[in-house]
Parts: C-alpha cells; structure tokens; sequence
C-alpha cells in the first residue's frame, strides 16, 4: 500500500511537472539558503565562545558620566592597574590583559624585511585562554619573555614558506630586537583578540598611587565563575575608580561595567574598539531566513493543496468505494512525505554544491559553522523531521475531509485556505522586496556619501615623520611631501597627523578628545570637543570650501578651524568667528586661540558615527598621515614610485609605513552593511519568484476552475477587458492588503538597518512606491496571463461539459 | 438575417478527421422560427455555434445580418453577440456563485448600462416569467425548470433579434419542457428568430420549419 502511495506521488508530480517542480525547487532553494542564513549567523552568535565556560568571562568597559556628552564608553580599562586591583577581588577567579599597537616598524629577519603592522601584548594565560595549538616551540616557554615573538602560521608560512621559524631574531638596523619563540595554528576567525602576532609582557604594577598607571586604557578580562558576584565585583571596581580618581585627571564620575564576552562583538558605541557587529543585523538575518521559509512551505502548500483539489473527484470515488478520512489522510500524507523528502534531498545537493560560494560571497568563515557538522546536523535534521511531519499532518488531515454528501460548491472553502496562503506569501513578499529596496537605497546613499574631502583616486600612507626634523631615525616631513610631489603622475597630496580614513574617533589614529574653555560662551565650561591637526593647506588641497571665514596661509597655534557641528552646539546662530577658545584647560599658561574659520563637517570616520565637534589645530606636531592622489592613468605608475619612495625612507629609521587605498578602505567600512544587502536583494528576488510562480498557480487553478463560468459570461458578451477587470478586482484587495501590512512591516525592518548609521538616506520613502510597481507587475502579470489564456480557451467545451 | 453558404467544419486529429458540417446552404430569414433536428453527433450543435459566433467554420461563409462572419474581429463578434444573439443551453449554464437577479444582469453589464436601468428591466423581466421571488436565489437552490427560466430570462434581457437554443428542453421534464417552449413560442411572437436545437420530433413540432441534419449534411 505504502509503495501504491509513492507510486501515485510520483505518478502525480510527473503529470503536473511545472507547478510541481515550482513547489519542489522553491522548497529545496529556501532550504538550502536558510541553511546559509543560519550559518551566517552562528558565525557571529559564536563570536569570542571558542573559550572554556565563556559565560564566565567578562570584558572590563570604563564609563564616563560626561555632563555634555552623557555615558562615554570606553572598550577598555586602566591596564596597568588591572592585576593588582583584580587581587583584591577574591570573587575574580582569573584576568587577562590584551593590548594592541598598530605601530609600524622597519625590521628584518634573515635580511628581509619583516612586516609587523600590529604586536599584541598579552598575558602568559592567552595560550591557556584559547587553547593555542603550538606548531613550532616549547608550550611552556613561549610567553617566558617579553622579547618573544610568537606567530600565527599563516603569517609563519607567508615569511617562511615551511621552514620552521622559531630561533630566528627579528632586528631593528643591527640590534636584535625579538626573537621568534613559536608558530600556532591558526585561531578562529570569530575572535574579538585574534592576531598574528603575540608577545607578553608584564602589565602589572605594584603600586596605584603611581599616577602613570592611572593612563593607559586596554582590554581587561575577568573570569566571574559566580554569576551573582558580578555586582559584587562592579561595586569594588567602582569603588576603587572613586578612590583613586584624583590620580587619573579626569574630572568626571567614572565606573565600570561587565560586558558578558559572548555579547562583546555586538557592543557598538565604544570610542576606542574595532568596528562592531549589530546584532541586529544578525536577528534580521534571521528573521529573512524565517521569512524566505515560511514563503517556500506556504508556496509549496499551495501547489500541493491545489494539485489535490484538482483530483477531488479520485478522493470523492475513494470515499464511495469506502475510504474513510484517515485512509485518505494516509494517502495524503504520503504523498506530502514523498515531496518534502525530495525538497530535502534537493536541498542537501544544492547546500553543499553552494557551501563555498556563500563562504567567499560573505567573506566570513561560515564553513565552520556549516550544517553538516555536529551538533547543529542533529538539529537540523530534527527541524527538518518536525516541520515535514506537522505541516503534512495537517495539510493531509485538512484535505481528507471530504463528504460524499458534500455539495461541490462547497468546496470552495479550500479556495479561501490557499487565498490566506497566498495572502501571507504577498505580505512577505511586499515586505522583503520593499525592506530590500530600502536597504539598498540606505547603502548606496552611504556608499556614495560626500565625505567633505576629495579622497577619489587616493592613497593614504602612514608613516610617523616630524615637520623640520633634525632627531635621528625620524624622516623630515617637509622633504617627504617634496619626495612626493616630484613623483611623475601625482596630481596632489597632503599630509596630516589625523588619519582620513578611521575606523573609529580614537586617539591613536590622531582624534583626541579635548576638554576646552570658551570664552564669552553662555555653556558651562569646562566643554569637551574632539582635536586634530593638519596643515593648513590640507582643505585647499583637499577641495574643502569653508562655510566661514578663512584658512590661514601658514601653520599656527593660536588659530584654529572649527567643524560645523561645533559651531552649532556651541554657538547657535551667533557667528563663532574671533571667538577664542582654550585647549590645554589645565595649563597655567593664559594661551587662547581664535576661531578663524568654520568647515563643513568633514568625515573621517564612518557614517555609523555621530558627528561631534572638532577643532581643527592647524600646526601638527607629527605628520603621520600622506595622502596621494594620481592623475587618472597614471595610478600603476604612481603606487609604484610611492613603495620605492617609502622603502628607501624608512631605511633611515625604525618605524614602518603602512598604505590603503580611500575608496577601498570605505568600501571595507561597510563589508558587512553591503553583504546584509546583497542577502537581502538575493532573497526579495527569490521571494518575488516564489510568490509570482505561487499567484501563477493559485489564479490558474482558481480560473481552470472557473472555466465554466468563464464561457457563460463569453456567451452574455463579455470582452477580454470584462474579465479582466472582474479577476483583477478580485486580486486588488489581496494586493492593498497584503501590500498594507508588507509595507508597515518592511518600513519596521528597514529601520532597524538605517538606524545603525548616524546618516540617513534621503528620500527613503521611494522604495515603497517602487515596491508597489514591483509588486504589482508580480501579481498582475500571472493573472494576465492565466485570464488570457481562459479568454482565448474553447467555450463551446466547457458550456457542453457537466 | 442569416445566410450560410457551403458551410464546412471539420475536426482533425493526427490520425481521424471528422466532418461534422459537410457544404451547408441554408438560409433563415428573420422572424422564422426554426429546429434542427438530428440523431446525436449530426453536428446541429456545431452549426448552432458557428450561428452563435462561438465557433468558426472550416470553409465556406456565415453573413449575419449583413455582416460576414469572417472578416469580424473579436471584438466585433462579441459586439454581435452581445446585442443580437440570445443563447439557451440544455444544462442552463447558469452562474453558481451569483445570485439569479446576477446571472440575468450579466449581458447587461457586459452593455454598459447603468445600474438603475439593469435593476429595472432585471426586474421586469423576473416578473414577466414569473421568478420575481427567487430573485435572490443561487441557481442550486432552484428546480430545473426554474433554472431554464432563468437561462431564457438572462437569453432575452437584451433584447436580442435572434435566439440559439441548444436542447432547450433535454434537461427538463415535460411539464417544464412544456412551460419553456410556450415561452420560446411567444418571444417568436413578438418577432424573434428562433433556431432550436432538438432531437425531440414533440418539441421541434412547435418551430415553423425543421430542418433534418444527418452526418453533416442536410437531409430534408
């Protein structure tokens, strides 16, 4: 009986090829890109957990209590003082200490150079802490001193090919400086602290009356095996933050919070850390996956339920050849078994087959997290089974109430099932397509943003150099630009002490956050504002036109430029020019500058940010900052002579110079922002799809069925145009209902997108009109269709049939 | 008002080919009253069709009221049937989801007519065959005879000259048949063609002229 059943599933969906093929593959696709959408998303849900008991590990996080600004985080705590504060915590059961400097120096090892564009520091337990895999050198001497260097065996193999590295010493000019103590295998991608470079050295001090140990702000973990002692260990931080703060200069309440390590990676907000996962970035993929799900089952319920309703009169013969409900249902359930299983199989061979695609299209390494491996095969199976076996039961239970003393017009209740089937199916559809729409508008208008500065066709180097520099090891500024500006095919440069392309307002890419004093200002003083410095003639060169006053000609202390934020905040209406304002609140020195000018607010960093004030200091210090544009055609020639340029400069010293290129780098800002994009456009179209094959389906069944109806009102001289009109009005108020509720719901999701960015899009609303267009296209279209061909059909056929 | 000039239709298949109307003359002259008589699948359906607009000849010529079929488009051919053709179908063809009142509007709403002029000749005509009553009825909730007086109410709504009845009578018992052809004889009265469809020899005793079909031909 069972082998009958399969038989007749099979016999069945041979007959109706296209609408079950349209069932199947919508099936098998969403499955396979759920699964995707899952891995994707265990990838960062799994972020920082490759730890023993990660719940029992937490992120030190100092906060300000600004009066202007509010809570400033800070990703970090005062490292210095961490271990020996940490003592006198019995409920902390163990810390680590983690510090990264992005300094570039010039080394070499077996006299080539040795690339070293960031060393982390940490303590000797980071090798316990992720379970680090030595490759190369003794396990318990790696950490042993600070001089050495332990690397990541990617970074071993791209300097050494497969020799085995460890012994070999690192020199800055003639001195030996490290020496490599060990190669480990690679650390997941999904580590908050991962690196290819390691080496430790001894962060703690003995004494917290020092002043200068009160300074530096690093990553500081704890582990709390006692969840209720959190509180209890925030309290005594606290406390000591209040005790010792006279020794800290800053004059705000501080305190700290315990940041869980499985929740670090979506902390967004912090000054001074890498650019954050959202969360909700992570969720909304999981809502699509959700979505594009329930869009195939009910795309795949509909053709099944239409393909029975189309053999109502075998299942009316069954009854009266004395089939009850529950041999029907079997039947049923059967066949739905036989479909679902092979969506599954499908599923499975489209999965693997697309496994590596969707790795290099994310960028991120979903292969660890792929469905095949254990736990989450088990899980998957298990979903699997349970959404196979519920939705059969009930589509088949549904469809075998069939009575014998039914008339057939009563059937169409199982009309209006597959109405509120199709009528889901649109409002996903109306809202994934209008969210995408949104979406990508939000994009491009970041990805397009005017950052204030001309950076096209630009590359930025960094390299610590000093303006007039007579130290030894440290490269003369003022030649430099010169060395630069002689190079055949560079159509301009500028330098500048701030970095033009940060990933974040951090004091180490030349942001510093200032307390200031204003002079004839109504504002409370102290004020805080962001300082940067470039010379002044960074904004001629960078085609930055001033909204006030003027750039001075010459580089100066005691003229500054403000940012056009900063005079709002600060000024109002009022002009800010001639104002003065003091920087260095804390020096005797009565020195004041002038405001001279007002830029428009340039940026720096990326749109997630709010813009804050800035002052423009327009003598640097340090030049670390060179940014190169070429003349178009002439970009080869020009990245070229810069490389030659800068490795004979840093022969004369031993710092190290990095490049990237400005349009790359923001493109790299949004990596993650355009990826949710491109799932998103992927999935509306696959959406869109489903839902244009559903409507094709369901107004194919619901016109074949009314055929007769159809030639009856051919008979009274209906035109094409009548029943045009008589079906599109039936589908009107599926489409403004479902077009209602998709809207509201897309205009919800696209939300949660743009709210990440402190920019807005303008004329975001554009989407929904065009997603109305869209979306009629989809369901109008297959009904056109569906209505020509019943309009062209034979009536004599059907006014003669029974 | 209708002329039909060696009239052919012939169905193929990959294998058989079926002549069901083999070189028709025929001429009907308006206000006749007319049944086709014949054994089943003569092809009086066929020609009924090709009469109506709803089917096209293999060969040969349909002028209706003038007009050659032929050259008609489709719009043309539903503008004749709208307003001069009035169809009757053995099984009703009534519209199970609409109301009787609904299914008599239909060719009225398929006129344009606005909804006041179609609610009063709806309701004149229910009146006239006595159905005011079920005016909000299905079809289903309606006895065969009643059906069919539904099926020629929303036939001569329109006021069509001519009528196509196909078997008017083949799904209704005698009484009914009976009823429904005192009704064909008086719209013929009030000046109507009338070409009837029939194998019954009682009820094509009612038509003026009977017109005997065998195998596609004419016979008498």
């Amino acid at each position: 009986m069972t082998i009958q059943h399969v038989k007749l599933a099979l016999r069945e969906a041979s007959k109706q090829k296209l609408s079950f093929l349209i069932a199947i593959l919508g099936m098998a696709i969403s499955f396979a890109a759920v699964a995707h959408l899952l891995s994707y998303s265990l990838y960062y849900l799994n972020y920082d957990r490759q730890v023993d008991n990660p719940q029992e590990w937490y992120r030190l996080r100092l906060t300000e209590l600004h009066p202007d600004f509010g809570e400033l985080n800070s990703s970090g705590f005062f490292v210095q003082t961490a271990g020996m504060l940490l003592k006198d915590i019995p409920e902390v059961s163990e810390y680590l200490l983690y510090d990264t400097i992005d300094l570039q120096f010039n080394l070499s090892c077996d006299d080539k150079p040795f690339p070293m564009n960031q060393r982390t520091y940490v303590t000797q337990n980071f090798s316990e802490h992720y379970k680090l895999k030595i490759v190369y050198g003794n396990p318990d001497s790696i950490f042993a001193n600070p001089r050495n260097l332990i690397l990541s065996q990617s970074y071993a193999t791209r300097l050494f090919g497969d020799v085995n590295p460890v012994g070999k010493e690192v020199f800055a000019g003639p001195r030996a400086i490290f020496q490599i103590a060990g190669v480990f295998a690679d650390l997941p991608e999904n580590l908050h602290l991962r690196n290819d470079i390691y080496s430790t050295v001894d962060y703690e001090s003995d004494n917290a009356t020092e002043d200068e140990v009160w300074y530096w702000l690093r990553h500081v973990r704890v582990r709390i095996p006692d969840r209720e002692a959190v509180a209890v260990v925030q309290s005594k931080l606290d406390a000591m933050l209040a005790k010792y703060q006279p020794l800290m200069q800053r004059e705000n309440p501080m305190q700290v919070r315990l940041d869980p390590i499985t929740k670090i990676h979506f902390t967004t907000g912090l000054r001074d850390d890498a650019p954050a996962m959202s969360i909700l970035i992570v969720y909304a993929v999981l809502a699509l996956g959700l979505i594009i799900l329930i869009a195939a089952l009910f795309n795949f319920l509909m053709i099944i339920s239409l393909s029975w309703q189309k053999r109502n009169d075998e299942f009316y013969f069954r009854r009266a050849l004395g089939a009850g409900r529950f041999e029907l249902f079997v039947q049923m359930a059967w066949e739905y078994a036989v479909y679902f299983f092979i969506s599954v199989l499908l599923s499975i061979g489209l999965y693997a087959a697309t496994l590596g695609i969707f790795n290099d299209l994310v960028q991120i390494d979903t292969l660890s997290y792929a469905l095949f491996r254990m736990p989450y095969l088990a899980y998957t199976g298990g979903a699997l089974v349970l959404l196979g076996t519920i939705s059969g039961i009930l589509m088949s239970w549904r469809h075998a109430r069939i009575k014998l003393d039914q008339p057939e017009w009563h059937q169409f209740h199982k009309h209006r099932g597959n109405q509120v089937l199709l009528c889901v199916q649109m409002i996903i559809s109306f809202a994934l397509v209008s969210m995408a729409l949104s979406v990508t508008q939000q994009y491009a208008f970041i990805r397009n943003w005017d950052w204030g500065w001309d950076g096209k066709n630009t590359v930025q180097y960094c390299y610590l150099t000093l303006p007039n520099s007579q130290i030894p090891g440290y490269y003369d500024s003022t030649v430099l630009r010169q060395r630069i500006r002689e190079i055949p095919g560079v159509l301009k440069e500028s330098a500048s002490r701030v970095n033009t392309i940060s990933t974040s307002l951090y004091s180490h890419r030349g942001f510093f956050e200032v307390p200031i004093l204003l002079e004839d200002s109504s504002q409370h003083s102290p004020s805080h504002a962001y300082r940067c410095s470039l010379p002044p003639d960074f904004f001629r060169t960078r085609a930055v036109t001033l909204l006030a006053g003027t750039v001075p000609d010459h580089e100066t202390d005691t003229e500054v430029l403000i940012n056009d934020t900063f005079a709002r905040q600060y000024f109002g209406s009022q002009s800010p020019l001639g104002k003065k304002l003091r920087l260095d609140i804390d020096e005797e020195a009565d020195k004041w500058s002038q405001i001279v000018g007002v830029v428009p607010d340039l940026r720096f960093f990326p749109a997630h940010q709010e813009m804050v004030p800035i002052i423009y200091h327009l003598k640097p210090m340090v030049y670390e900052y060179y940014q190169v544009s070429w003349k178009p055609g002439h970009k080869q020639q020009v990245l070229s002579s810069l490389e030659e340029l800068f490795a004979d400069v840093v022969k004369q010293g031993m710092l190290g110079y990095t490049s990237q290129e400005v349009e790359h780098a923001q493109v790299e800002f949004y990596a993650q922002d355009r990826i949710y994009m491109n799932l998103s456009l992927s999935l509306a179209l696959f959406v869109v799809l489903l839902a244009m094959m559903g409507i094709y389906a369901v107004s194919y069944a619901s016109i074949y069925a009314q055929m007769k109806d159809i030639s009856i009102r051919k008979v009274c001289g209906a035109e094409f145009s009548d029943l045009i009109r008589l079906y599109f009005k039936k589908y009107l108020y599926l489409f403004l209902g479902s077009g209602f509720v998709g809207l509201i719901l897309a205009f919800n999701l696209a939300r949660l997108y743009a709210d990440r960015f402190s920019v807005k899009a303008t004329g975001a609303w554009l989407s929904y009109p065009l997603t109305i267009i869209i979306m009629a296209f989809v369901v109008f279209l297959p009904l056109y269709i569906n209505i020509l061909k019943a309009y062209k059909a034979d009536a004599i056929r059907y006014l003669q049939a029974d | 008002m209708i002329e039909l000039k060696d009239l052919s239709k012939i169905y193929r298949t990959e294998t058989i080919e079926t002549t069901a109307l083999n070189s028709i003359n025929l001429h009907i002259p308006k206000g006749s009253y007319i049944a086709i008589k014949g054994p089943s699948g003569c092809g009086k359906s066929t020609l009924l069709n090709i009469l109506g607009l709803m089917d096209r000849p293999s060969q040969g010529e349909v002028i209706l009221d003038g007009k050659k079929a032929a050259t008609l488009s489709e719009k043309e051919r539903n503008r004749m049937r709208r307003s001069l053709i009035g169809f009757v179908f053995q099984k009703f063809n009534l519209i199970s989801s609409l109301t009787v009142f609904e299914n008599v509007e239909l060719p009225l709403l398929y006129q344009k007519l606005n909804a006041a002029s179609r609610k009063s000749k709806v309701e004149a005509m229910l009146k006239q065959l006595g159905l005011e009553a079920r005016a909000k009825h299905f079809p289903h909730q309606l006895s065969g005879g009643q059906q069919q007086r539904v099926a020629l109410a929303r036939c001569v709504i329109n006021d069509p000259e001519l009528i196509l009845a196909d078997e008017p009578t083949g799904n209704l018992d005698s009484t009914n048949g009976e009823e429904v052809m005192r009704l064909l004889t008086e719209l013929h009265k009030d000046g109507r063609t009338i070409v009837m469809v029939t194998h019954d020899d009682k009820y094509a005793g009612y038509a003026k002229t009977v017109i005997n079909l065998s195998d596609g031909n004419i016979v008498g």
